[in-house]
């Protein structure tokens, strides 16, 4: 079910009250359990099934791999969870036998997987015990606040806060609904709002003005980050409200002075795992050679790009991202002498300019859209409300975050900043869409 | 109450309680919501609240750019041309106008359009798998006459306070920000007065049927109430009147006027100046008093 849906939001106040009014934790947690299955059979039931075979194999896997440590076992574990993944989602890519035509995966995928062999790896390296509740287990692995789209929660992080018994805290609700709302917000009141003309626009990229198409190339930056920090903000949100404490994933990422630094601040729990589980795994930058570890980038952030989807332009992304990374390493020492926001200003816009192939929805749009930027006529339509809300949410990044963020707003601005969320999402809302990363 | 819990319920109340003070004023002052969010509902609030007028125009954006109720010579008018009109807004216009004396009826390609009037002003929905939505969008007062909240559109609800000055042609103009740069006087070195002159539409072809019923229906309803209709149809540049200025497109104006029995004002054809337009169809400022002398005088 949609986080932005009425019926999803209402359901909410009822499973907390419900959550709260039992003392017994094994019954949250089945509480917590069966409303997540209800929640993913909402859109399409037949998946629940997979991500039930999923909790159970990886269950029992992980107590195998407790006692045997075996290397083939971890390999067979993570050979088979990717096995789902490359074909839902890269069947058609890589032409396997009996993919889907329409492109149709299980929602969630993406996350669920990495999410699970983050944990094999875990057990193997002895970082953290198997789990040895099964229900402590499956919430873990399909909480619906972050089971579609993240954060990537890590086993070490959320499983001991499953097996202990909570204490009701209002503190921790009252984040969790100033999390949910301002959540929304940005989902709802910016990043669908500027979705409107970004998705519009790029269905026939080539009749667009240079001054339109410069538009959206800022409006797209701005419609992503809403919309994906409004999902984890809803998504941290409904954790404090069940006394669960999920992982941040944005912090002010188009504030970086370097990709390097862009990845510590974008999609956090995603740019963790890849740093632990494949760039580490690689061998990364420690004891290997210069032009060894320059690879190990590269093929980390290629992999990354791929992660996001089947498509040539995802290896084009995440191979530039790496790319630049690599270029930066190289200009450390030059770039050093700057002053920041230089620095800052160049970072935004190598990560504004990649973001053309992450969207482009072909190569040939991709090329028609890039000639529109730099030969394109003058459109005098412009959209105003487009205008407005990406400049604005772009340059108050700052401040948002940290209303966002802040614990300790005055009760007051706190009433006044909802009031007018709240009147922003009713005056402007877009009525529907989906999040972006549910198709990752 | 802990300090912790005082926060959570003042939250809890200014959201609910906004959204339910909205919800009551909306039920409550619905007409005048409903005639701030959308644009049509607002010319006719806006018509209704000025009082008995002498004649009204209707029409698309090209009339709301392009024609003065107060140049034209003829009392006190009022233009309810609106942007993105169609037959069917042209239709609910006439039932909803009440009588006039008189009334100037746009003909010309955007009108044509048969997309139906949406007077909701709410974006297309989906809904599937969110009953509560759904339940929400079919009976909330708020949800309904939401747009009207837009910093945009609040001006609207100033602007029918005080409805007894306008005259309606104030609102929605094309292209507002870059005529603020324009000098409003007529562009230099031009002199197309023979040009501006109303023809009579003549070509061959078949004519659309659907679109020469919908003024017909237009036509009988606004005389029914007693106005005597003339049709108008504004200039174009060069570059659209090329493809408007048809032998199939005269043929559909003049089977128009046929079937109406109503005079029409055709300066589609006629070859005024480029210089005249704000874009590739919509009459500048200088472009709208020309047009509306040039209107006063076909009459």
């Amino acid at each position: 079910m949609q986080f932005t849906s009425a019926t999803f939001l209402l359901c909410v106040p009822v499973l907390v009250a419900l959550y709260w009014s039992v003392r017994w934790q094994p019954a949250r947690l089945v509480l917590l359990f069966l409303s997540s299955l209800a929640f993913y059979a909402w859109r399409h039931w037949p998946s629940v099934f997979l991500l039930l075979g999923s909790i159970g194999v990886n269950f029992a896997l992980g107590r195998v791999l407790e006692k045997s440590k075996s290397r083939a076992l971890l390999a067979a574990g993570i050979a088979l969870n990717l096995s789902f993944l490359l074909f839902f989602k890269y069947g058609r890519f890589l032409h396997l036998p009996h993919a889907r035509d329409d492109g149709w995966m299980p929602l969630g995928i993406s996350f669920f997987t990495f999410q699970v062999i983050a944990y094999l790896v875990d057990v193997y390296r002895n970082e953290i015990p198997a789990e040895r509740n099964l229900l402590v287990f499956a919430v873990f692995k399909s909480f619906f606040a972050q089971l579609i789209a993240g954060p990537i929660v890590r086993g070490r992080e959320f499983l001991p806060q499953l097996r202990e018994p909570k204490v009701f805290d209002w503190a921790n609700l009252h984040r969790g609904a100033w999390l949910i709302l301002c959540g929304l917000f940005l989902k709802v009141g910016v990043a669908d709002v500027i979705g409107e003309y970004v998705n519009y626009a790029w269905k026939t990229p080539a009749s667009l003005g240079a001054n339109n198409a410069w538009l959206v190339l800022y409006g797209y930056a701005a419609q992503l980050l809403a919309d994906f920090w409004g999902y984890s903000t809803m998504a941290v949100g409904l954790g404090h409200c069940f006394g669960l404490t999920l992982p941040i994933n944005f912090d002010n990422p188009y504030s970086s002075a370097s990709l390097r630094e862009f990845w510590r601040r974008w999609h956090i729990t995603l740019s963790g795992w890849l740093r632990d589980y494949l760039y580490i795994s690689l061998g990364g930058n420690r004891g290997v050679s210069k032009g060894r570890a320059a690879f190990n980038r590269l093929a980390t952030m290629a992999l990354g790009g791929l992660w996001h989807g089947a498509g040539w332009n995802y290896l084009i992304w995440g191979t530039l991202h790496g790319v630049w990374m690599d270029l930066e390493l190289v200009t450390d020492k030059f770039r050093a002498k700057w002053p920041k926001w230089i620095s800052v200003l160049i970072t935004f816009h190598v990560v504004v300019a990649l973001w053309l192939p992450f969207r482009a929805p072909s190569m040939e749009a991709l090329g028609q859209f890039v000639m529109r930027l730099f030969t394109g006529h003058f459109d005098s339509a412009m959209p105003t409300q487009t205008i407005v809300l990406t400049l604005g949410f772009l340059l108050a990044q700052k401040p948002l975050f940290a209303a966002v963020r802040r614990v300790d707003l005055k009760p007051w601005l706190e009433g006044v900043l909802a009031a007018l969320m709240i009147w922003e999402l009713l005056a402007y809302g877009s009525a529907k869409s989906d999040f972006i990363y549910y198709v990752f | 109450m802990s300090a912790a819990a005082r926060r959570f319920w003042l939250l809890s109340a200014c959201v609910l309680g906004l959204l339910a003070l909205l919800e009551l004023l909306a039920r409550t002052e619905t007409d005048g919501f409903a005639a701030v969010s959308q644009r049509v509902r607002f010319k006719l609030a806006l018509l209704k609240g000025k009082g008995p007028v002498d004649f009204v125009a209707l029409g698309s954006s090209r009339t709301n750019d392009g024609f003065a109720p107060s140049l034209l010579g003829k009392g006190v008018g009022f233009s309810a041309a609106t942007p993105s009109s169609s037959l069917p807004t042209l239709e609910y216009f006439a039932q909803q106008i009440g009588p006039q004396k008189l009334v100037l009826v746009e003909v010309s390609r955007p009108q044509w359009d048969a997309a139906p009037l949406d007077l909701e002003a709410e974006a297309e929905a989906d809904y599937a798998g969110d009953p509560l939505g759904q339940w929400l969008h079919d009976h909330s007062a708020l949800l309904r006459i939401r747009r009207a909240l837009a910093f945009e559109n609040l001006p609207r609800a100033w602007g029918l306070i005080r409805a007894h000055e306008l005259d309606g042609s104030e609102w929605f103009r094309s292209r507002q920000l870059i005529e603020t740069f324009r000098p409003p006087t007529a562009p230099e070195g031009v002199n197309d007065d023979a040009a501006w002159v109303s023809m009579t539409p003549q070509g061959e072809g078949a004519a659309d049927q659907r679109i020469v019923d919908g003024y017909a229906r237009v036509v009988d309803q606004l005389r029914k109430n007693g106005a005597r209709v003339v049709l108008i149809a504004p200039p174009l540049p060069s570059g659209r009147r090329a493809q408007e200025c048809t032998g199939e497109l005269n043929a559909l104006r003049a089977a128009i006027v046929k079937r109406t029995e109503a005079q029409l004002l055709d300066f589609t054809c006629a070859p005024v100046d480029d210089r005249w337009f704000v874009d590739y169809q919509h009459l500048s400022s200088p472009g709208r008093a020309r047009f509306t002398r040039a209107l006063s005088e076909a009459f």
